[in-house]
């Protein structure tokens, strides 16, 4: 046996023995940390503390880059850790983290064989191809909270059109994957502009009362969205006033496994109501 | 007992200020959404008048077209139910006519024409709009507007072939547009996507920053690398209801404006030449027209502009207009 054959077979031993450890720490940590995450109350906690377990992920993915699995967790890690600095008040963190978010659920549509770097003809072929549920939601939930910072970028606007795209096709794959997140995200997007800007009112509204439906209306980022898009687009103070406020009254024990994003949109409700004067 | 009627009257009359709220407050309506950076420099522009007149002056805004189109606002500001807004060049040339005159096709070559002209007809336009009971607080800016194709064009005979779109209530894109030989279709922004889909229009114009936010670069897939126009609109505020602001507070909004709509200004030109790069990313084409068509456009421009002066807008404005960009060029 030739020195170099024995080598060989030592790097391939302790990759699998690698792979076969990364495996067991993902299957051990990973799922059970993102979901712990989800039960968690104290806002400042996660915006101080989810960092290490991001690295853990980062690291994590870079060694095992064929891992589809581990790459959808990553891409919901970094998607919540985002929107939660953003209600920690740390705007330009969040802003530096929505592009890793992004990246990740990039990685994701192409995996699935979406052409994510362009959103003409040649993305809208590519995406039908795509019957991969976590993918599409994911990738599309990432890129979305991407676009949230942007503040109306030229890239961010054209990055929309995925998104509404996307999410299409999640509804007729399952609309009520996630709550019923696509039909929330194309009630937000048809809801925050004015018809002159392609804003279609009557469209949110229906995407939001099916998200209202299939949610139970315990996935309180779906009220919160659909006051501060459709309501406010439409003048209607009445809306909006009724959908904070039971967002506001709505109590966490509920759902547990929604705690941390309805955490976030109640101190969102909060902030919003105490703005009516504002808007109306 | 006189101490504590004196303590309460006392008491009364600070707590005054605060119960009162502003005293000159403003009502301000615009189409651009919330979120854009039309509104967001409009809050900034606000939060420094706020502070400098020591929360005398207040604003409540509505946007998102919430007040409805440009007719609306001035109506309902015409009823002291809105005392101003943002506004756009068609909305306002319907009462103000000279206001149209930098929508003439191909007049503008670069930015630097385009601040000569804005900046040597402001005196004008301050007191036209001053006629009609209307403060010019500042010139805002949709930017240069390009020809949008669902298939490429170089010559004026693919354009005469293609279904055109024309924007509702602008009688100088329509005039030129019937010079060069073309019916166009008149139809309201929120219905050009749709069309542009069904195939009922193929041709529409836009600034390179609109076609994105509207979508509508996702089916016209080619641009023609000449800007078509310029576009542009006015933050107007109700004459009266200014007036009745002490000098000072006059000068405050007015300096503020300056300044915030400048930086609008910079913001819009910026998002255009970052939108053209997306557009090319996303594999919209720039199409260069073929030799002769753009002398030929223009030969056909100038015509429509003879027919036009005196109806679409005064002669006197259109040769101040040109006094400017003939200077600027020599």
């Amino acid at each position: 046996m030739s020195r170099h054959f024995r080598q060989n077979i030592i790097i391939t031993v302790l990759t699998v023995l690698l792979t076969g450890c990364a495996s067991m720490v993902y299957n051990s940590v990973i799922p059970p940390a993102i979901t712990g995450l989800q039960y968690q109350s104290d806002l400042d906690l996660v915006c101080d503390g989810a960092p290490a377990f991001l690295l853990i992920i980062d690291s994590m993915t870079a060694n095992n880059p064929d891992n589809a699995e581990l790459l959808i967790q990553a891409t919901k890690a970094y998607t919540a850790y985002s929107t939660a600095l953003a209600a920690c008040e740390r705007k330009e963190r969040a802003e530096e983290m929505s592009f890793r978010a992004r990246d990740y659920g990039q990685n994701l549509l192409t995996r699935c064989g979406v052409n994510a770097q362009n959103a003409g003809p040649e993305f809208s072929q590519s995406l039908a191809q795509c019957r991969e549920i976590d993918h599409l939601f994911w990738g599309g939930y990432s890129l979305a909270s991407w676009i949230n910072f942007q503040q109306g970028s030229p890239a961010a606007m054209a990055a929309l059109v995925q998104v509404e795209e996307i999410m299409k096709q999640v509804i007729e794959l399952d609309d009520g994957y996630y709550y019923g997140g696509a039909h929330l995200l194309l009630g937000a997007i048809y809801g925050s502009r004015p018809p002159t800007f392609g804003g279609r009112p009557k469209a949110s509204h229906n995407h939001f009362e099916r998200a209202l439906k299939l949610s139970k209306r315990q996935f309180l980022p779906v009220q919160v969205s659909y006051a501060e898009t459709y309501a406010r687009t439409t003048f209607n103070r009445k809306l909006y006033q009724s959908l904070l406020q039971e967002v506001i009254y709505f109590p966490l024990t509920d759902r547990p496994e929604l705690t941390l994003a309805n955490q976030i949109a109640k101190k969102r409700a909060r902030q919003l109501l105490a703005d009516i004067e504002l808007y109306f | 007992m006189k101490t504590t009627i004196i303590t309460l009257l006392l008491s009364l009359c600070m707590a005054l200020p605060a119960l009162a709220g502003p005293r000159y407050l403003f009502k301000i309506a615009s189409i651009a959404p919330e979120g854009s950076i039309w509104v967001k420099r409009f809050r900034d522009f606000t939060r420094e008048v706020q502070e400098k007149s020591n929360g005398e002056i207040g604003f409540k805004i509505y946007p998102g077209g919430i007040m409805g189109d440009d007719k609306a606002m001035l109506r309902k500001m015409r009823v002291g139910q809105l005392h101003g807004g943002g506004f756009t060049m068609t909305g306002i040339g319907e009462i103000i006519p000279d206001f149209r005159v930098m929508g003439i096709p191909f007049l503008f070559r670069s930015y630097q024409e385009v601040d000569q002209v804005r900046h040597g007809l402001r005196p004008h336009f301050d007191q036209v709009f001053s006629h009609r009971g209307l403060q010019l607080l500042a010139l805002t800016e949709i930017g240069f507007i390009y020809t949008m194709s669902t298939t490429p064009m170089t010559t004026l005979s693919d354009l005469q072939k293609s279904r055109c779109w024309t924007p509702e209530g602008d009688p100088i894109s329509s005039a030129y547009l019937q010079t060069l030989g073309i019916a166009p279709t008149p139809l309201g922004i929120p219905d050009v996507l749709t069309s542009l889909q069904t195939g009922m229009v193929e041709t529409v114009f836009n600034s390179f920053y609109g076609s994105i936010v509207l979508q509508w670069f996702t089916k016209a897939r080619y641009i023609a690398d000449i800007p078509f126009g310029y576009a542009y609109g006015a933050f107007l505020l109700d004459h009266r209801h200014f007036s009745r602001l002490p000098a000072p507070y006059q000068a405050i909004m007015k300096k503020a404006a300056e300044k915030h709509f400048g930086l609008l200004l910079a913001d819009t030109r910026k998002s255009n030449h970052e939108a053209r790069q997306v557009l090319q990313q996303n594999g919209v084409q720039m199409i260069q027209p073929q030799p002769g068509t753009e002398e030929e456009l223009l030969n056909l421009r100038d015509q429509t502009v003879r027919q036009i002066t005196g109806k679409a807008f005064s002669r006197e404005v259109l040769q101040s207009t040109m006094q400017i960009l003939d200077q600027y060029r020599k």
